[in-house]
């Protein structure tokens, strides 16, 4: 049976985190902060690994979570998730930062992820459907292309290294022009399929999805 | 042109930069609580809006409770029209954020977080998710159902639907595993499940009944 890890933010008041800590069952803590909750998340990881007593693995870690900048946030949550491979994840996105609270957010959307606020005793769940990563519910076609345009390339090469036809890549660039995730561009008379901010996101899920924690690469 | 919507908190000022960063602004919506100084926010918002001559809409909304407030915002999001549209997430309580972005995932409305050093609006890289396509026919259905019998057996699902028993366990189990439907015990018979859905999956849905 996989580990199940509750990654939590850090809220101001200690009881919150208490009451996250009894009422969420784990195996592992991890506790995602800055600077602002730092003593806080190592008084709290030192309580939890004492508990156990000497010889055994600790169970309770702390995060370095940028506090200012939501999307460093999301790219640290992001790696932090791919390294616990096959664990269980539940997040508790009450407390930290507003911005750590954001990429926490899409992380639990974007990656299908149990996500609880615990705030004054009480235990809400985030409407999430989980386990429905965005790999699931894109077309292959169209994620293979998003992989292999990387950050921008010839919609030309693309449709030859893919062994499209012209008409089923024209219909694929629409689709991915439609959802946001990339544009095309006329540069020195060359189409190029260039990647949004968010597609480049949506490619670096995809790339982890082909590519999961252990794997080779 | 574009709508504005934002949550709003006790502190104006984070809703400012997406207002002056933007010349295309048609008209303003901000969600805010009932506490007094939320409503002083409003009302300095509202003047903002009024010298820059941007009709500015208010909308109370529970800010304590996510399900509610993500529905008070969808709806009005709906009702404003299909026109372009940006979102400032980043004011009001983190429940009213979650409620907020919930949209935007919902919606496909690009979402905006102001900064707390430079003020700068930074764009999220939320995607619109289809979440009433991951689920089959049959799974569509088995949620309806529960959804109008609050505490139904399996056995009340296979008999109103005409499925089988392996079929009907089956398609609970992937709602369960979703994180949708929650089985809880019957208090007159500790053999059987009652299930529910849990609160929110139907505006996860698309749907109207939370």
């Amino acid at each position: 049976m996989p580990l199940r890890i509750l990654l939590s933010l850090v809220p101001d008041r200690r009881a919150d985190l208490d009451h996250a800590r009894r009422h969420i069952a784990y195996d592992r803590l991890v506790l995602a902060t800055g600077p602002e909750g730092r003593a806080r998340a190592e008084a709290v990881a030192r309580q939890e690994n004492e508990a156990l007593g000497r010889g055994h693995e600790a169970v309770a870690s702390v995060l370095d979570l940028p506090s200012l900048d939501p999307m460093k946030a999301l790219d640290v949550l992001t790696r932090a998730t791919r390294r616990f491979g096959p664990a269980t994840l539940v997040l508790n996105a009450a407390g930290g930062t507003p911005a750590q609270m954001v990429a926490c957010m899409i992380l639990a959307f974007h990656e299908g992820i149990e996500t609880v606020f615990v705030q004054h005793g009480h235990v809400a769940r985030l409407p999430v459907l989980q386990r429905a990563p965005l790999p699931e519910w894109f077309p292959e076609d169209e994620a293979a292309l998003v992989r292999a345009a990387a950050h921008d390339a010839a919609i030309g090469v693309l449709r030859e290294r893919l062994e499209l036809s012209s008409a089923r890549s024209d219909r694929l660039v629409r689709a991915l022009v439609r959802k946001g995730l990339a544009e095309v561009e006329v540069r020195s008379g060359v189409s190029r399929l260039c990647l949004t901010a968010t597609g480049l996101l949506v490619a670096d899920h995809l790339d982890a999805a082909a590519h999961p924690p252990g794997a080779d690469p | 042109m574009v709508t504005l919507f934002g949550t709003l908190g006790f502190t104006p000022e984070k809703f400012y930069p997406s207002l002056r960063q933007r010349a295309d602004v048609e008209q303003a919506v901000v969600f805010h609580d009932t506490h007094e100084d939320s409503k002083a926010a409003v009302r300095s918002v509202a003047k903002y809006c009024r010298d820059l001559g941007v009709p500015l809409k208010a909308v109370r909304v529970d800010a304590f409770d996510l399900v509610a407030s993500a529905t008070v915002i969808r709806d009005t999001v709906r009702s404003m029209g299909p026109g372009p549209a940006v979102f400032n997430v980043t004011g009001g309580t983190k429940v009213l954020a979650a409620g907020a972005l919930l949209t935007c995932i919902l919606e496909g409305i690009p979402a905006v977080y102001i900064h707390d050093m430079t003020n700068e609006e930074v764009a999220l890289p939320l995607v619109r998710i289809p979440y009433e396509q991951l689920l089959t026919r049959e799974q569509k259905g088995v949620l309806d159902y529960i959804d109008g019998h609050e505490d139904c057996s399996q056995t009340d699902i296979r008999d109103a639907l005409g499925i089988s028993k392996p079929t009907v366990s089956h398609h609970v189990q992937s709602l369960v595993a979703h994180g949708l439907v929650v089985e809880g015990r019957d208090p007159q018979d500790a053999r059987k499940k009652r299930l529910r859905l849990v609160p929110g999956a139907r505006l996860l849905l698309g749907g109207d009944r939370t």
